[in-house]
């Protein structure tokens, strides 16, 4: 049993080792970290304008969300497109790991490159605008943004795996992401949304994580620390559970009808 | 073939790679449900600033640019990829027109998107701008869709020597777009040195046109800034023009067109 875990973890490790190495070398794969948080200039050029400092975390918060959600949303859900038009795909298939679990491995390595973009963000916020953010909770901030890019790996997984296989991905790409950080109330509380939406937020991830997020940046106290990220976790589990499934299910029935190629 | 053909010709190679990258379906449902979405949230941050001043300065200036984006700077790459740019390297005429026609076509997506948000903003966010307004839009983002091109064929000519850097350029031209030139702040909240370049770049004059029509101001202030917005706008063309055929030289001279 014990062998059976360490080869699995094992395997992780080295699929997560070899992404490392191709995002390195691929310029296009970090491309949110280095654009998402330019935006960081514009929100805050807005606050700052409006003379609302007390804003400044709620820049910093989307700026996180919008990198690390980008990294997941575009990047990784890209995997599998790109691998099919490679006609890579198929080698990956007929190796015994199942397909499922490398891509998410892979997947939850690029949407951790995201977390580059917190850093970026309060360092444009220190120093291109010379406004002091303070850090009054760091380890509940870390403790945040792993749940985060857990759960936004999990999110990456299932899409991945339901849109690369259509060959649809950039389509769907372009028209959920915007939703999805709307209804999250990214850069804006979802206090601000219709009644309607305000119902929807609590099924994204990103709604339990923008919230945690900014009262990581406010001094007072958090409330309900360890339940909110159990929510973000349980819902990241979910999401990748779900998405491993549909692509090792998928890829079975392709297997069967001989029409991995073909499709 | 003079240039104009070619340029004709190219433009329908344009239209044809815009039919592969986008349907009538994916435009609709996926590109306009995104730059709807970026809509809805400068509503969304007007309101949480609580100041309808600044939710209308928000709203006029992100709609006006709600298409633009630099997008021909990457289909200037595409030639490279396509096998297609040695052979117009060989041609005996200029590589201008035909670089044009094909990136021309994106022109019409940035305007319409544009166009799309302002009415989306009308009919779903009960935004009522003045009338004299909306007919300063008309031309003002048809200039600064236009503008915004002549610079993206510039960046498009520099880029065919590192076509892997375009998506980034892409990107960064068209954050500056959006932070610097007046869109959601005024260009004097930033330094004059940053004034000095959002003077400079494309967007920034034809968009304080817009928001002067939309403020009433006299006409002569709107033709001001439409005549610095098209000078702008020359000034880009005149230097893509005279960069399209020097890159190709180079990379020819240096035999790097194959294999960049």
């Amino acid at each position: 049993m014990i062998t059976r875990l360490q080869s699995f973890v094992f395997r992780l490790w080295v699929v997560a080792r070899m992404q490392l190495r191709l995002s390195r070398r691929n310029v296009e794969d970090l491309l949110p970290v280095i654009v998402m948080p330019l935006l960081t200039f514009g929100s805050v050029a807005i606050f700052l304008d409006a003379k609302r400092v007390d804003l400044l975390g709620h820049a910093l918060t989307a700026s996180t969300l919008l990198t690390v959600g980008q990294m997941g949303f575009f990047v990784g859900s890209d995997l599998v497109s790109l691998e099919r038009r490679d006609q890579l795909l198929e080698l990956m298939v007929a190796t015994p790991t199942a397909y499922g679990v490398v891509l998410a491995a892979r997947i939850f390595v690029i949407t951790a490159l995201g977390l580059l973009g917190v850093v970026e963000g309060w360092l444009i916020v220190r120093f291109a605008f010379g406004v002091p953010v303070p850090l009054p909770h760091a380890p509940e901030l870390l403790a945040t943004l792993l749940a985060t890019v857990a759960a936004a790996s999990g999110m990456a997984t299932l899409f991945s795996a339901l849109f690369g296989l259509a060959r649809s991905s950039r389509t769907f790409q372009h028209a959920v992401n915007g939703p999805f950080y709307l209804l999250g109330g990214v850069l804006v509380p979802v206090a601000y949304l219709p009644t309607w939406a305000q119902h929807l937020s609590p099924f994204t991830f990103f709604y339990w994580s923008a919230d945690l997020l900014r009262d990581c940046f406010r001094p007072e106290a958090i409330h309900s620390l360890g339940s909110r990220l159990a929510i973000i976790v349980a819902l990241g589990v979910s999401f990748g559970g779900s998405g491993v499934l549909v692509v090792n299910r998928m890829l079975h029935r392709l297997r069967r009808d001989g029409a991995l190629g073909l499709s | 073939m003079n240039h104009w053909r070619v340029f004709r010709v190219s433009l329908l190679v344009g239209v044809r790679d815009f039919r592969l990258f986008w349907n009538w379906r994916t435009w609709l449902f996926g590109w306009l449900s995104r730059i709807l979405t970026s809509a809805a949230s400068w509503v969304l941050v007007g309101r949480l600033l609580g100041d309808t001043a600044r939710l209308n300065y928000l709203l006029v200036g992100n709609a006006a640019v709600a298409g633009v984006g630099t997008f021909a700077v990457a289909v200037s790459a595409w030639e490279r990829w396509d096998g297609t740019y040695a052979l117009l390297v060989v041609a005996p005429r200029s590589m201008a027109p035909a670089m044009m026609g094909r990136t021309a076509v994106w022109i019409l997506h940035w305007i319409g998107s544009s166009f799309a948000t302002f009415v989306f903003l009308w009919l779903a966010f009960s935004w009522h701008p003045p009338t004299i307004g909306l007919l300063v839009a008309i031309p003002g983002v048809t200039l600064l869709a236009l503008s915004t091109y002549a610079l993206s064929l510039f960046l498009g000519a520099c880029i065919g020597r590192v076509p892997a850097l375009r998506n980034i350029l892409i990107n960064i031209l068209t954050s500056a777009i959006l932070v610097l030139c007046g869109v959601s702040v005024p260009v004097s909240f930033w330094p004059r040195w940053v004034q000095a370049i959002a003077a400079v770049l494309p967007t920034t004059h034809a968009l304080a046109a817009i928001r002067a029509g939309f403020a009433g101001q006299p006409g002569w202030v709107v033709a001001r800034d439409m005549g610095l917005e098209a000078l702008v706008g020359l000034g880009w063309l005149t230097l893509a023009v005279l960069t399209i055929d020097r890159m190709a030289e180079a990379g020819r001279a240096d035999g790097s067109i194959h294999f960049s």
